[in-house]
């Protein structure tokens, strides 16, 4: 049987395409197929380590009847094991945040986006087949590297790490009468987490008091970025915007169980698994139309474009408030995530991957 | 504003949304905003690590006070959220002599670390420029005496 391993640039718990890349290898190891995750080791997160599901980079020696996927989302080395490969090449392009999202706050990381911008058309030209998680990322692949054929593969919302019980002492804490609106993701800056928090200053000065705003997501990866959050939130004296930080799988499912309405206000995103978690969780979601999001809400959900903060704050309310609209966002959510659930990935991955002779 | 319901565009809706927020706007309940060159949001505009850093350690310093100033008590409707709101500010009112001697020993340590973060970014500065200019003297310096064998 052929081996189909994938290659990371990082892996770790709560990392979308770490996320992705788990549920491709579960389900190859069910169509029979050798599968194993390759991770650069400086950036793989320490539960990963103790968790030993993954091998670092260097010992990856793929032969010319194997195959390697490859997540691309960020420079790493493991774009040079990609290059020098003898397996077959498929690359999964999970879009790479334009470097000037990072200026100023960690010009560093805006280098290395930079840099993969620039190494992806060689990456790209080198592939034996080229996915994109959504259309929008599959438009810009084919606009930045001018490659021909590129198959769209949304990714799979893995109900398995949703389907755990709340931790008790979240969802009493989130509790206290308040209408919460919850935001999930890394804070980045791309991301503008600082417009939700803008429009939650109106909502909570001019509409309602009694409200929380909860940001589940680490701030570690940016911190000028979550440091210009925290002040903004101080400045406006918001004491129910709550910084939860990176949270763990109990966590998250209880932020979603005591969540009015999902909210985010990303500019760039390749495609955003969190909407789709708001849905499972009978969450209704409002979403910037923006980036491949308007792919993941699909007929489900609210979009939101050219808006100002108190208008964001407007639709906030009405998420929260108006009972028909929820009861028919609610619906279309779980018509949604019924279309997301039934969807057969050993026959999804083996029409991908049949080309290569994987069965 | 642009928004759409379901994946279908709502012109109606979005002018409702906009005529909404308008109210807000006139209803006089506006957030406090800073004047931009005092927001956070300034930090937006840096275009590297060294200018944030300098606009942060700027406006950090302006927010080392701990305000104790009276402030609107959000009110639960209802008699018992009525007394609840007057309990709370007639007790922030009534402690204040306690709070007032809190926040004084809060601001001390706060400026004292806002001033420390200053002194580090300034030395950090010094120090870079003084290793700049050397590594550039002796740059200079093996270019111009080279080739000698």
């Amino acid at each position: 049987m052929r081996r189909v391993d994938q290659i990371l640039a990082g892996y770790a718990e709560g990392d979308a395409v770490s996320g992705i890349a788990v549920v491709i290898r579960d389900v190859l190891r069910r169509m029979g197929s050798s599968s194993e995750i390759f991770s650069d080791p400086e950036r793989t997160a320490a539960d990963r380590v103790a968790a030993g599901d993954w091998r670092p980079l260097g010992e990856y020696d793929g032969g010319r009847d194997d195959v390697l996927i490859y997540h691309y989302s960020s420079e790493s080395p493991a774009t040079d094991v990609f290059l020098g490969t003898r397996a077959r090449r498929i690359l999964v392009y999970h879009n790479i945040t334009p470097a000037e999202w990072y200026r100023g706050y960690d010009d560093r990381i805006a280098g290395e986006l930079a840099e993969a911008r620039s190494r992806l058309p060689a990456a790209a030209g080198a592939a034996d087949a080229v996915w994109a998680v959504s259309d929008y990322n599959a438009g810009e692949l084919r606009r930045m590297t001018g490659v021909g054929e590129v198959r769209v593969w949304p990714p799979p919302l893995d109900t398995a790490r949703l389907d755990v019980a709340p931790d008790a002492a979240e969802v009493e804490k989130l509790a206290g009468g308040l209408v919460n609106f919850l935001f999930v993701g890394r804070l980045v800056p791309n991301k503008c987490v600082e417009d939700l928090i803008l429009a939650f200053a109106w909502y909570t000065r001019a509409i309602n008091p009694h409200a929380r705003l909860v940001l589940a997501g680490s701030g570690k990866a940016v911190p000028r970025y979550t440091a210009m959050l925290r002040m903004l939130a101080g400045e406006l004296k918001l004491e129910n915007v709550c910084f939860e930080r990176f949270v763990s799988p109990s966590g998250l499912a209880a932020c979603y169980r005591r969540a009015r309405v999902f909210v985010t206000a990303s500019r760039h995103e390749g495609y955003c698994l969190p909407l789709l978690e708001a849905m499972y969780a009978g969450v209704p979601v409002i979403a910037r139309a923006a980036g491949g999001m308007p792919e993941a809400v699909g007929s489900a959900g609210i979009l939101v474009d050219d808006f100002e903060a108190e208008e964001l704050a407007v639709v906030m309310d009405k998420a929260a408030r108006d009972g028909d609209l929820r009861r028919a966002l609610l619906a279309s959510g779980k018509a949604r995530i019924a279309a997301e659930t039934g969807r057969d990935l050993e026959k999804e991955l083996g029409s991908l991957l049949a080309p290569f002779g994987v069965v | 504003m642009r928004i759409w319901i379901e994946g279908e565009e709502r012109d109606g809706l979005g002018a409702e949304i906009a005529a909404g927020a308008r109210r807000l706007r006139e209803g006089g309940s506006a957030p406090r905003f800073l004047a931009p060159q005092h927001s956070a949001l300034l930090l937006r505009e840096a275009v590297s690590e060294e200018e944030y850093d300098r606009t942060y350690s700027r406006l950090l310093q302006m927010r080392c006070g701990v305000d104790t100033g009276d402030f609107n008590v959000p009110r639960r409707k209802g008699p018992a959220g009525m007394l609840a709101g007057w309990v709370r500010a007639l007790l922030w009112r009534v402690l204040r002599y306690q709070h007032e001697r809190m926040a004084l020993q809060q601001n001390t340590i706060n400026e004292l670390i806002a001033a420390a973060v200053e002194f580090e970014r300034q030395r950090r500065r010094r120090e870079t420029g003084e290793l700049r200019r050397r590594i550039e003297q002796l740059e200079k310096a093996a270019g111009s005496g080279g080739g000698t064998g």
